[in-house]
Parts: structure tokens; C-alpha cells; sequence
């Protein structure tokens, strides 16, 4: 029913910008992620959660209060969203340091599960909710390829977002306290590195990013309580590239899976789109990839787990 | 073995030991419970007449499949108008019916992405009820409206939900739960076991749907618009939208040539393949120059997001001077990649009707053209239309009319017409000849309908529909496959064009 | 021993001499034992008896999610390895026995234990894999890997066959017909509860005490000789083995079994589900999936389902004490009753019952 597939070089081309676009949102869920292990040793299974709520709290507003300006909302959202991880860590995981990556697991499994009991009830009659651009409408094309001005806003503003983190963990205080913590927690205590405060400020950023990756993404699709959970996942897999320690690593790994996921679409191969992710991840982990980037003591750590 | 940690050690006599009282008490166990062991279950249906149904539709024959309103008598229902047998019942007739009270169940996903389905499903169904209600019931009898929470995709909860309302709930019949989904069918071979009607008013999907096709059974019905019917007048409007663009020159560069090459664009789901496959036959048969030069089968919705460009693209490579949609996302979707690509051309699609194509389509929905589905459409002016808007403000004020609840409301006006016939004697196995056997059924709302045993889909027109300046005109009347496309459009869009 | 202590020594008020510390006593096991065997009755008996052919459909799901569940538990209970694939075992299983019943004409007490045996090469597979990974990144592959199966291997004919679902009859035997909820209940239960008695005579087995090494420190336990790698397979058959058969016992508790793709039954969220309710009734225990299974069906999932927000609620509430249990009590509800227990007057563990 389908054309044959065959190899189309315009096709290619598009999708590989398409799946740029794409990966730009899960190398931000994936940015998000990797601060929030790294400061807590939590596998986070409510960051699509996180994003949800932020992004209905930026439908609230601007269906709420009509006049606010697009942009602002936008940072609203982003805003509830560091608070909404900082809460979380401060309401839960600070007082789950000690326990193991499974108690950790199940926790966010519970404040996933309780985030979206919540959203699903406060706005049970918003069905098919839609939110607005942050970027005018319409597109750019250059020969036989176009991206919306949304996706190419996206892409920009996740390279900057990106790479502003990466310097804020190498150059600022809180980064190198947060590497140290992450290396090696009594180390770092005892050199004074306060750790809740450290990891607060993670959640709050991996909040933050998670607010951010939704409200960019949604505007192109419909927002339910189910949206994020597959980007999410996607956002895990970038994580994954980079060992989960590594930021550089899980901004490239997101737009090189969203890049490779498209454009796979295009080959004769486009059977294995759907599943491109978990064999990348199959891949990876195979190759202990962590090795690349855990130093000992982390990587000490990290097999302690559980 | 509560500790939740290490379990002690015990020797293994003692293990031994204990494996003897098991083996003891399971054999008393067995014993006590052996009278329920063998006891045959009770089935709900207390009535003493027989399970089969009769072959036959009630009323004078019609033939299956006529579309629209043929010859024949018609009936208009008008809801309060039921009592046709009058008087009072005084003895239950049938499990769920008693004296005074009839009880309905609702089967409905009131969360998940599914509730925008539900909720206002829901709503329709109590706002009825209600109504029903307030006019003295049918025959007398008032309506109890039970629900049950099922999560959409969740078969066991469907199943378990079904089984609540029938075993303990006592519900005569259920009503305006989706069954046309893989995750019903579970609960959907149970209610056929226990012989309890699923009457259904609404349904995104006609006699293409493979989950209910192969189970179809004379205990469901569900009224939508039959797709061999649908496609036809898709094809149709197509066709004349097509030719009006020609004769302005409004279709792009290149087409002048081959103006009747089309493209389609479908999710790759069961039922929208069927509905391409026959949208591509019937457009083959209008003339050689009509061809299919194109088919996107778009994998899932979230690619209907990201990948749209890609599809459209393909269409325009191949020459397609037009598209057809299977569905609503692949049109929404498929417009705003088209005007990206500054790919102009008129688009019909299937079941588009809903706010995704006006509040958000950014304007490149403008023009476009979708039906509904054989449903209701507010700026009908009939009386039945009227007394629906009135109700469903009373009593939810802050409800929008969609494709649910207009086809929520066409369902308990089929319950309430063939309930009401029945009066005193209220059974299942009368009433479903009744909503099998239709005849030129008319609810104001929505297409006539009219089914037989082996077509309970029942509706063979449907209207067509334009989004434009972001909101959608009613730009027919109702069409079935044998009518004719109107010569001009009553919308500021006109033929879709743009200027 | 314990059944020959003289009688006078029990008149006497006296117990028999102890042995170390780790075994029962007498009329303690005995008091125990008879506890249980009519707490075994009262559960094959009340329910259908008492309950209506709903509670009854209800409660054997209960205890086919609490299979599922115990599947968990002997992965990550026994031997720690943190997987988050449980519902593809069940999908194998369910697929499977399905297709063997009705493909194949294989009554059903062949195809459920050939179904769940088919799941065990796949569970091995995994386990393999999981001999390269650790905690964090064995729990990342397996949550992918859900994925991939879901949406690749639930959708091929060759295992769902063609038509869009998998029809899975209830069984008989001989004369009597499991296709009443009543009577398919006393099945799942006695299956179960095999299957909890198997659990429990290996939990305390010598292979389960070398995973208990494994679990707690996989170094030490390697450098004391244990097989590290011989005793996760072995885990990871038995975990495969559990969850297959739990899945033929659900495929045939639902009749009908969709194949998967546009919409996932054995999906990511299903395993997260398995594993979650789990955890929450305490993964070290073959109890904890029996209490979790229950809660989540029965409290969370049925209770609520007759009003509009319901179940929505019960979710959250869930939430908010799965949260409170993993703050204060993370070996689950099991240990809750446990403490409860001890408070009863118990006097511990190792107090002779």
C-alpha cells in the first residue's frame, strides 16, 4: 500500500532536519536528567511528568490571562518548573540519599503517578488542550527543505541552553561542587560542599529544562497527561550516551538519536526507526560506554547501585 | 515471611510437616467448596424466552444499505414522545427493568488521552437521562445511569467494568460506550455471552473496524456513517473541488495537465486503510484520468507531528494536484506541511471535525473540507436540535457540542424510541430488533438512519463541512452516495481557493 | 522431630530442648502450620461461596497480577538485578498459550506451562545481558527493551497471529468448566499458591541463600566462590518462568488478547505497574507482590471505578503512600505487618513460629 521504499536524498534531508528538531528536545530532557542523577543518584522517572505539569501551567496562563505575552508565560512555566523540582527534591529525595537506585525508582514512579493523578483532574475538561508558539508561524525553506520557525527556535535555544550548563559545571562554584558531590559524596561533604543546597539547585535546573523541553514541543502537537512520557524516554537514552554523567555528551547524543531516529525513515531501513532508540541504548550499554566518562570513584559509585 | 527480609531456615521435617497440613486442608478446602465448584453460573438474564433472536427487522422490509431517506414511511422521534404503548407496568419484565426504574451502564475512560472521548460522552448520556427523567420516563419507568471508569486502553478494567454493571449493577443495557477499539474486545465478547445490549450512538469508525466486524452481533449497534457510503461523497466533493479550482487556474503550476492526480494520506491503522484502499477505488472508477498517484501511510500520530513534510512532499513529487485524508490528524497536520511547502490544493478529509483543525491549524486549515460523520450539527433548525442544545445548557453549561455528544444524544434517542415501543414488556430480546431493524429512523440530529441484521452501522449520508476564518461551516445538506455536490459554497472560503 | 516431641513435655508447659536459634518448635509449628492451612482454605473457599461471579473475576486478577509480580521478585528480590521488562514475559506467556490453544489444539495444561517455558530462553537472553550491566544501566536497557519488544515482536503474525486479537478459551477438565468467574478462580488460586509454595520452599533453599550472597554483595559473594553468573540466569529462568505463566493464566482470565502496536497491553507502562505495586508491598518477600497485586486491583483500580474522578484519586492517593513507604519503610507494606506483628506480641523472628 505504501510506496517501495527507496533511497531519497531530498527525503533523507528533510528528515534529518526534522530529526534534529526533535533530538533538541530530548538532548534537554537528557541535559535535565543527567543534573538531577548527578546530584541525587536518582533515575528520574517524573521528568515527563515535570514537563507535563509546567507545560498545562503555561496553557493555564495563557488561556487564563490572554494578555500576557507569550514569551513570559513561556518563562513562567519554566519557573514553576524549577520549583517544582526543587520541591520534589525537598520534599522527598533529600531524605532518600541513603537509599538504593530501586527505593529511588519507585519514588519518582510515585510522584510521576501522583503529578499526573493531578493534572489529569485539574484540568479534566481541557480536553485536547493546545498551546501557542513561542515562535511566529511559518517556515524557512532553503531549496527542497524547510523547518518550521518553532523547531529551528528550538534548536537554538537548546544549544545555548546547553552549552551555558556545560560552562556553569565546569567554571561556576555550584558546578564544581556539584561534579564533586557527584564523584564522591563524603570527599565532598567533608571538603564543605553543602549537598542540599547543591542538589536543590540540580533539581530546580533539571526542572527547569523539563519546562522548557514541553512547553517548545507541545505547541506543535496536543497536550495530555500521556505527552512526555515518550520523549522522556528518549531524554534517558541521551542520558545514556554520555554514562549519565556527562552533559556535553547527552546535548550531542540527543540530536544525534532525534537525527538518526528521522532519518532512518528516509532508508530502506525505516522499519527501524520505532525501535532505533533501544538499539542504540542495546549498543551503548554493551560497549560500557560509561567507561568514557565516569571517572573511577563514579564509576565506583555507580556499581554500588541498587 | 513478613520481615521482608532474609527468611529463617527451617529444617526440613518441619517443612514436610507443614506440607501435610496443606495437602489436608486443600482437600477440606475442596470439599466445602465444591458446591460452588459445580454449581452452573447464574446467568443475568432471568427472562424464561428464548436467547435467539428472530432474523427479522420489525416494520416493513428495508433494503439493506439504502441510503439517505428512501421510500418508505418514516419516523420522526421526537424525544417525549415515547409511551406509544402506554400505561403503567406493574411486574419486571427483564433483569434491569423493574416496575419503576430501568437501569443503564456506561462504560467510559474519564482519564488518560482518552477522556475527550469520554467525558463528553458522558455528559450527553446524563444530560438525556436527566431530560428523560424530568418528561416522566419511558412508560413510566424512570432511567438510573450507572458509569463505570475504564481506562481506554486497559482490557481488564473494561472487562471488569462490564462485568460490575451487568452482575452487580443489574443493568438492563449499556449504552454509548466506545466497543470499537482492540482493548474492548474482551468486555465486548462478554456482554455477547450474556446476551446484554451495548447500544452505541457514537463511533469514530464504520464497517471498516475489524474488531466488531468479526464480533458483530445482534446484541450491539453502533449508528455512523457507513464507509462505502462515506467515501463516495468524499470522492465526489473531491472531484467538484477539483474542477472548480481548475477552471480558476488556482491549482498549481503543472496540473493543468493532469488536474485528477491525487494524492492520500491515512494513519497506518486498520480501519484507514480500508477507508483509503475504497477511497482509491471509487476514484479510479470516475475515469481514467483520475488516478491515485500517491499513498503517505503515516506510522503513528506523533509522526503525523514530526514527519509530516516528509509525506506531503512525496505527494507533490508525485504529481498530486489534491488530497485525501483518511483521517483528522493527517489533515491538520498534512495542511500546515503543505503551506510550509507552499503547496496549495484542495483537501477533503474524513472526520476532521473538532478544534484541532480550527483553533490550531494556524490558518493553513483554511479551506479545507471534512464531514461529520453523519452526526449533529448545531444550526440544523429542527425541534429535536433545539431541545438538545436546551438541555445539554442546563445541565452542563459549560459543554461544547461535538462529534461525542451529538452522538451520545443520537443513541439514547434510539434507546428511548425503542424502549418506549415495548412498554410493559420490556425485554432485551425484543428491543434489539428494534435498533437492528430501523426504517428510515429520523433524530433531527443526525443522518436517517436505517439498519438491518446484517448492517448495524445504520447511517448512509453525511454532511460536508469547511474550516474557515478558524471555524467550520456547514457548506451541504445531507449527502449520501447517490447525491450530487452543490454548485457554489455558502462559506466566505468558497471553494477554498485562496484569493 | 518436632511432630514427635513427647506429649507430656507439651502438658508439661514445657518446650522441647532447642535447637539453634534458626528452627521452629513444636506446637508453634504445628499452631502455625494449622494457621495457615486454614488461612489456604478460607481463601479457596470464601470467595466463591460469598462473593458474586464480579468479585470473583476481580480478586483472580489479584492473584494473577501478584504472579506477575512475584516474577519481580525473584529477579530482584533474590538476586537484586533491577528489571523492567516483567509485562514482555507476561506478553510472551499470554501470546503464546493463546496460540497454542487455539492455533494448536493444545488443552490448556499443556500450553501454560509450554507458554511460560517459551518465555525462559527469552528471560535468559536478557540475563546475559545483564551480566555486562549494573543497577542503573541493566534498569535503562530493560525499560528500552519493553519498548522495542512491544511495539516489534507483539506485532508480528508468526506470534499474534492474524487477525487483531489472540482468543484464549477458558479450560476444563474432564467434566468440570473453568469458564464460570467462580470456578476459574479456585484454579488461578490453587496455581498460585503451587506457585507461592515453590517460591517459598526455594526462598529458603541453599541456591537461594548463595543469591541472597549475590544480592547483597556481588564482590564478596564472588570471592567466597559462588557462581555469580550461574545463580542471575538461574534467577532470571525462574523470573521468565513466573511471569509466562502468570501470562497464560491472564490471557485466559481476559478470553481475548489484542496483539499489540498502536495501543501496548504489555507495554512499558504495564511492567512499570508490575513493578511498581511490587516494590510497594515489599520486593524481599514472596508476600510483597500478593499485597501490592491486591491493593492495586481491589483498592486503586476497582473500588473507586463507579464515579467520575475516582479512580483518578485513588492513584493519587496511592501515590502519596507508596511515598511515605518508601521514605519510612522502603521494605515495603510486608514489613508494615511485620511490625505490626511484632507489636501484636510476636517476639521476633526467630521466636519459634
Amino acid at each position: 500500500m505504501t510506496l517501495a521504499a527507496t533511497f531519497s536524498a531530498g527525503l533523507f534531508a528533510q528528515d534529518l532536519l526534522n530529526g534534529i528538531s526533535l533530538g533538541a528536545v530530548f538532548a534537554l530532557l537528557g541535559l535535565g536528567v543527567v543534573l538531577i542523577y548527578k546530584s541525587s543518584g536518582v533515575l528520574n522517572f517524573a521528568h515527563g511528568s515535570m514537563a507535563m505539569f509546567s507545560t498545562y501551567i503555561y496553557f493555564e496562563i495563557s488561556r487564563t490571562f490572554g494578555g500576557v505575552p507569550v514569551v513570559v508565560a513561556t518563562l513562567m512555566a519554566v519557573a514553576f518548573g524549577a520549583l517544582l523540582g526543587a520541591g520534589m527534591y525537598l520534599a522527598v529525595f533529600r531524605r532518600m540519599q541513603e537509599a538504593g537506585l530501586l527505593a529511588k525508582v519507585i519514588a519518582s514512579l510515585a510522584v510521576a503517578g501522583i503529578l499526573q493523578g493531578t493534572a489529569a483532574f485539574l484540568w479534566r475538561n481541557a480536553t485536547q488542550a493546545r498551546v501557542p508558539q513561542q515562535f511566529p508561524e511559518g517556515s524557512l525553506r532553503i531549496g527542497g527543505v524547510g523547518l518550521g520557525h518553532q523547531e529551528i527556535g528550538t534548536i537554538a535555544i537548546t544549544i545555548f541552553v546547553g552549552v551555558a550548563l556545560i560552562l556553569i559545571l565546569r567554571h561556576t562554584t555550584f558546578g564544581i561542587a556539584l561534579r564533586a558531590t557527584a564523584q564522591n559524596r563524603t570527599a565532598a561533604k567533608m571538603l564543605g560542599v553543602r549537598e542540599t543546597r547543591v542538589a536543590a539547585t540540580s533539581w530546580a535546573l533539571g526542572g527547569g529544562l523539563a519546562a522548557l523541553a514541553g512547553t517548545l514541543v507541545i505547541p506543535l502537537a496536543v497536550l495530555t497527561v500521556y505527552s512526555m512520557i515518550g520523549y522522556m524516554v528518549r531524554g534517558f537514552v541521551a542520558a545514556v550516551v554520555g554514562g549519565f554523567v556527562s552533559l556535553p555528551a547527552a546535548l550531542a547524543g540527543g540530536f544525534a538519536l532525534g537525527a538518526a531516529q528521522e532519518s532512518l525513515k528516509a532508508t530502506p531501513l525505516e522499519q527501524l526507526s520505532t525501535v532505533f532508540a533501544g538499539l542504540a541504548v542495546a549498543a551503548l550499554l554493551l560497549a560500557r560506554v560509561e567507561r568514557f566518562f565516569a571517572l573511577d570513584q563514579e564509576l565506583r559509585a555507580l556499581q554500588e547501585l541498587g | 515471611m513478613f520481615e521482608g527480609d532474609d527468611t529463617p531456615m527451617t529444617t526440613s521435617r518441619s517443612r514436610f510437616r507443614s506440607a501435610r497440613f496443606l495437602a489436608s486442608a486443600t482437600a477440606l478446602a475442596l470439599m466445602l467448596s465444591s458446591c460452588a465448584l459445580f454449581q452452573p453460573e447464574r446467568v443475568a438474564l432471568r427472562s424464561t424466552s428464548l436467547e435467539t433472536l428472530p432474523p427479522t427487522p420489525l416494520g416493513p422490509g428495508a433494503a439493506a444499505g439504502s441510503p439517505g431517506a428512501a421510500a418508505g414511511p418514516r419516523t420522526v422521534f421526537q424525544p417525549g414522545s415515547s409511551g406509544f404503548a402506554g400505561g403503567k407496568p406493574n411486574y419486571a419484565s427483564n433483569d434491569g427493568v423493574t416496575a419503576d426504574v430501568i437501569r443503564l451502564g456506561t462504560i467510559q475512560p474519564m482519564d488518560g488521552p482518552a477522556a475527550q472521548l469520554g467525558r463528553p460522552l458522558f455528559r450527553a448520556t446524563q444530560a438525556y437521562v436527566n431530560d428523560l427523567n424530568a418528561r416522566g420516563g419511558i412508560n413510566g419507568r424512570r432511567v438510573e445511569l450507572y458509569l463505570q471508569t475504564a481506562c481506554f486502553t486497559c482490557d481488564d478494567e473494561n472487562k471488569l467494568a462490564a462485568k460490575a454493571l451487568v452482575e452487580q449493577k443489574h443493568v438492563f443495557a449499556i449504552v454509548n460506550t466506545y466497543m470499537n477499539t482492540y482493548a474492548f474486545s474482551s468486555a465486548l465478547k462478554y456482554l455477547n455471552s450474556v446476551h446484554v445490549p451495548l447500544i452505541e450512538g457514537w463511533s469514530g469508525v464504520g464497517d471498516e473496524n475489524l474488531v466488531w466486524g468479526s464480533a458483530q452481533s445482534p446484541w450491539n449497534v453502533y449508528y455512523t456513517v457507513r464507509n462505502t457510503d462515506a467515501v463516495v461523497v468524499y470522492a465526489r466533493w473531491l472531484d467538484a473541488a477539483i474542477t472548480k479550482w481548475n477552471a480558476v487556474g488556482k491549482l498549481p503550476s503543472g496540473c493543468a495537465q493532469h488536474p485528477y492526480w491525487i494524492g492520500e494520506v491515512y494513519l497506518d491503522t486498520a480501519q484507514d486503510q480500508r477507508r483509503t484502499v475504497e477511497f482509491a477505488n471509487v476514484w479510479a472508477s470516475f475515469g481514467a484520468d483520475h488516478q491515485v498517484k500517491s499513498q503517505q501511510a503515516v506510522a503513528a500520530e506523533e509522526e503525523a507531528v514530526t514527519r509530516m513534510d516528509s509525506y506531503v512532499s512525496a505527494m507533490k513529487d508525485a504529481g498530486a494536484c489534491a488530497a485525501f485524508s483518511a483521517t483528522n490528524a493527517t489533515m491538520v497536520f498534512g495542511m500546515q506541511a503543505a503551506k510550509r511547502q507552499g503547496w496549495i490544493v484542495p483537501w477533503v478529509a474524513k472526520s476532521a471535525w473538532g478544534r484541532a483543525a480550527t483553533d490550531n491549524c494556524g490558518g493553513a486549515c483554511q479551506g479545507g473540507f471534512t464531514d461529520n460523520n453523519g452526526w449533529g450539527w448545531p444550526e440544523i433548525s429542527t425541534p429535536q436540535m433545539q431541545q438538545y442544545l436546551r438541555v445539554m445548557a442546563r445541565y452542563y453549561p459549560d459543554s461544547t457540542n461535538d462529534a461525542q455528544t451529538f452522538g451520545g444524544w443520537i443513541g439514547m434517542m434510539a434507546f428511548e424510541y425503542a424502549a418506549g415501543r415495548l412498554g410493559a414488556d420490556l425485554t432485551r430480546r425484543d428491543l434489539m430488533p428494534i435498533l437492528t431493524g430501523l426504517h428510515n429512523f429520523e433524530t433531527g440530529i443526525g443522518a436517517t438512519i436505517n439498519t438491518s441484521p446484517d448492517d448495524h452501522l445504520g447511517m448512509g449520508a453525511t454532511m460536508m463541512l469547511q474550516i474557515c476564518n478558524n471555524r467550520f461551516y456547514r457548506v451541504s445538506n445531507w449527502l449520501s452516495a447517490a447525491s450530487r455536490p452543490p454548485s457554489s459554497i455558502t462559506s466566505p472560503c468558497g471553494w477554498g481557493y485562496p484569493a | 522431630m518436632m511432630a514427635q516431641a513427647p506429649a507430656i513435655e507439651r502438658l508439661a508447659g514445657q518446650q522441647p530442648p532447642a535447637e539453634p536459634p534458626v528452627a521452629a518448635k513444636s506446637s508453634p509449628a504445628a499452631a502455625r502450620a494449622i494457621a495457615v492451612a486454614a488461612l489456604f482454605a478460607a481463601g479457596l473457599a470464601l470467595p466463591p461461596l460469598l462473593l458474586d461471579s464480579t468479585w470473583n473475576a476481580v480478586l483472580s486478577l489479584a492473584l494473577i497480577y501478584a504472579l506477575m509480580g512475584l516474577s519481580v521478585v525473584a529477579l530482584t528480590g533474590f538476586v537484586g538485578q533491577l528489571s523492567l521488562m516483567p509485562a514482555t514475559f507476561v506478553g510472551i506467556g499470554a501470546y503464546a498459550s493463546g496460540r497454542l490453544v487455539t492455533s494448536l489444539a493444545t488443552p490448556f495444561w499443556f500450553a501454560a506451562p509450554l507458554a511460560a517455558t517459551i518465555a525462559v530462553p527469552v528471560a535468559l537472553v536478557i540475563g546475559m545481558i545483564a551480566l555486562r550491566l549494573k543497577g542503573l544501566y541493566l534498569a535503562i536497557m530493560t525499560l528500552v527493551f519493553a519498548n522495542v519488544v512491544e511495539e516489534f515482536i507483539f506485532t508480528k503474525p508468526w506470534l499474534v497471529g492474524k487477525g487483531r486479537v489472540v482468543d484464549a478459551p477458558r479450560p476444563h477438565l474432564g467434566g468440570i468448566s473453568f469458564a464460570s468467574d467462580k470456578n476459574y478462580y479456585v484454579l488461578v488460586y490453587l496455581i498460585v499458591a503451587l506457585f507461592l509454595l515453590l517460591a517459598y520452599n526455594v526462598s529458603r533453599s541453599r541456591t537461594a541463600r548463595a543469591c541472597y550472597a549475590v544480592r547483597d554483595n556481588e564482590d564478596a559473594a564472588q570471592a567466597w566462590g559462588i557462581n555469580v553468573a550461574k545463580y542471575k540466569l538461574i534467577a532470571f529462568a525462574l523470573s521468565g518462568f513466573l511471569a509466562g505463566f502468570a501470562g497464560a493464566l491472564y490471557a485466559h482470565w481476559l478470553e481475548s488478547v489484542p496483539s499489540g502496536g498502536q495501543r501496548p497491553l504489555f507495554g512499558l507502562e504495564f511492567s512499570l505497574t508490575v513493578v511498581f505495586f511490587t516494590i510497594v508491598g515489599g520486593v524481599r518477600s514472596i508476600w510483597g507482590p500478593v499485597i501490592g497485586g491486591t491493593i492495586w486491583v481491589v483498592l486503586v483500580r476497582r473500588l473507586l471505578a463507579g464515579s467520575p474522578n475516582g479512580v483518578n484519586i485513588a492513584i493519587s492517593i496511592f501515590g502519596a503512600v507508596v511515598l511515605l513507604t518508601m521514605l519510612y519503610r522502603p521494605a515495603g507494606l510486608v514489613a508494615w505487618i511485620g511490625d505490626a506483628r511484632r507489636k501484636l506480641g510476636r517476639r521476633g523472628r526467630w521466636a519459634g513460629v
